[in-house]
């Protein structure tokens, strides 16, 4: 699946994060969107996930426009792994990351996707079409990048040189010009 | 049963035994017990009044305007401890809806008196049940909302995985149930063992028989267990639009 950025604009109290910006994310590619702290890489994991409207421009995903209304739809196309995995909502029993301690009781209950377990199995991503990492750790880089090699589209904000030197698209942001390479 | 002044003043008179203690122990505490109390009598002087006009009239539309202003009364003061004014409104439209639909199916399906809409029955049934949603609601809601300001990765973890708004909320929604559950379940548990409730006392005094005023106890226990939690999933319910905007993110102001 492809997800498309086009002529996007976002200032988030009164600094402009991004503007103008155009790119693709496409199947079978690891986009990596990076720049240095506070540049805008978690809005733009927001901005993806439908969780944040932009100023101006659009999100597109194979076409089709991302609005409040076809978001949920298309999340459940994604995997999202947060930035923060350390969630203490329920206390976790063992030394887990905790992610998969608020699943647990949902998961079999409600519903199912868990997009990455501490022993980075990422057996459960495998149904989903898009995954977007925020700012993962560099140990799960390799098991995104098959995922990317077997046709998925996997997006990671990061600054870690090892990632962004496994990624087929950088996007930088910050400085008020955005790179795309 | 009438009660005379001297009577009164015999009851008054109960208070020499924590007035002195605390006259000659801690006096500043004496001071706020005063205080406390004068407030209570005043409080009590106007339910009082209040009472004695809904009974006096015995009119359906006092009694759901006096259900409205207890609503109006109980959700300004949970607005004021989980300090969120933007459900107020939703507070009250949750409580007086639950508070109504229960005191309605207690009255006409599980109770059945000859006048189910009088004063008599109406206001003590609606009243018992208000004082426990209150109590406990506050408790459960302010739990709710402090868990998503505290912790709302969890919510957008499972909402960016797929989940929809019910899903991934279901986790602070389960908290909160479970903060006005074990409490009232903890009480219950010890309750007529260790302590004679005061719901129970005054059916006892109002003249009913043991048995029947058990069962009545346990009926209106049961009650405001239901209303409790219908009151809480449709304060959260309907708060929704006015916590989450139409992306689904929590608004700043929360």
């Amino acid at each position: 699946m492809m997800l498309e950025l086009k002529d996007a604009s976002l200032t988030i109290e009164g600094r402009e994060l991004f503007k103008k910006l155009s790119f693709m994310a496409l199947d079978g590619q690891l986009t990596c969107i990076t720049g240095p702290a506070g540049s805008g890489k978690t809005a733009m994991v927001q901005v993806m996930l439908g969780f944040l409207p932009l100023d101006d421009g659009l999100v597109s995903i194979d076409g089709e426009l991302l609005t409040p209304r076809s978001a949920p739809v298309f999340r459940r196309l994604m995997a999202y792994i947060p930035q923060h995995r350390d969630i203490v909502l329920e206390p976790a029993a063992d030394n887990t990351s905790g992610l998969e301690t608020v699943w647990a009781p949902y998961a079999t209950k409600h519903y199912h996707p868990t997009p990455i377990d501490s022993s980075l199995n990422t057996a459960p991503m495998s149904t989903k079409s898009i995954i977007i990492a925020d700012d993962p750790e560099p140990s799960i880089i390799n098991p995104l990048r098959s995922m990317a090699n077997n046709g998925h589209t996997v997006i990671v904000t990061t600054q870690c040189e090892e990632i962004i030197n496994l990624s087929d698209k950088i996007i930088t942001l910050g400085n008020h010009d955005t790179v795309i390479s | 049963m009438t009660l005379s002044y001297l009577n009164l003043l015999a009851g008054l008179l109960l208070l020499v035994i924590p007035g002195y203690l605390l006259y000659a122990y801690d006096r500043l505490t004496l001071k706020k017990a005063v205080i406390a109390l004068v407030r209570m009598g005043t409080q009590m002087a106007v339910l009082g009044a209040c009472l004695w006009l809904l009974y006096k009239f015995d009119s359906v539309w006092l009694n759901l305007l006096w259900l409205a202003i207890l609503v109006v009364a109980a959700a300004f003061l949970m607005v004021s401890r989980i300090d969120i004014r933007r459900v107020f409104v939703p507070a009250c439209a949750a409580m007086f809806t639950s508070v109504l639909a229960v005191s309605a199916y207690m009255l006409f399906v599980v109770l059945r008196p000859d006048a189910p809409l009088s004063a008599r029955w109406a206001v003590p049934v609606t009243g018992v049940l208000m004082a426990h949603v209150l109590t406990t609601n506050i408790h459960a809601v302010r739990t709710y909302f402090d868990c998503l300001r505290q912790d709302s990765q969890a919510y957008y973890t499972l909402l960016g995985n797929g989940a929809t708004r019910l899903q991934a909320l279901a986790p602070y929604i389960t908290r909160a149930i479970k903060s006005l559950t074990v409490p009232a379940m903890a009480s219950l548990s010890v309750m007529g063992l260790f302590l004679m409730p005061m719901l129970l006392s005054g059916l006892l005094i109002g003249g009913l028989e043991p048995i029947a005023a058990v069962t009545l106890f346990v009926l209106f226990i049961i009650g405001a267990l239901a209303a409790s939690m219908l009151s809480l999933v449709l304060t959260l319910w309907f708060s929704d639009r006015q916590v989450f905007n139409r992306h689904g993110q929590l608004k700043p102001d929360i």
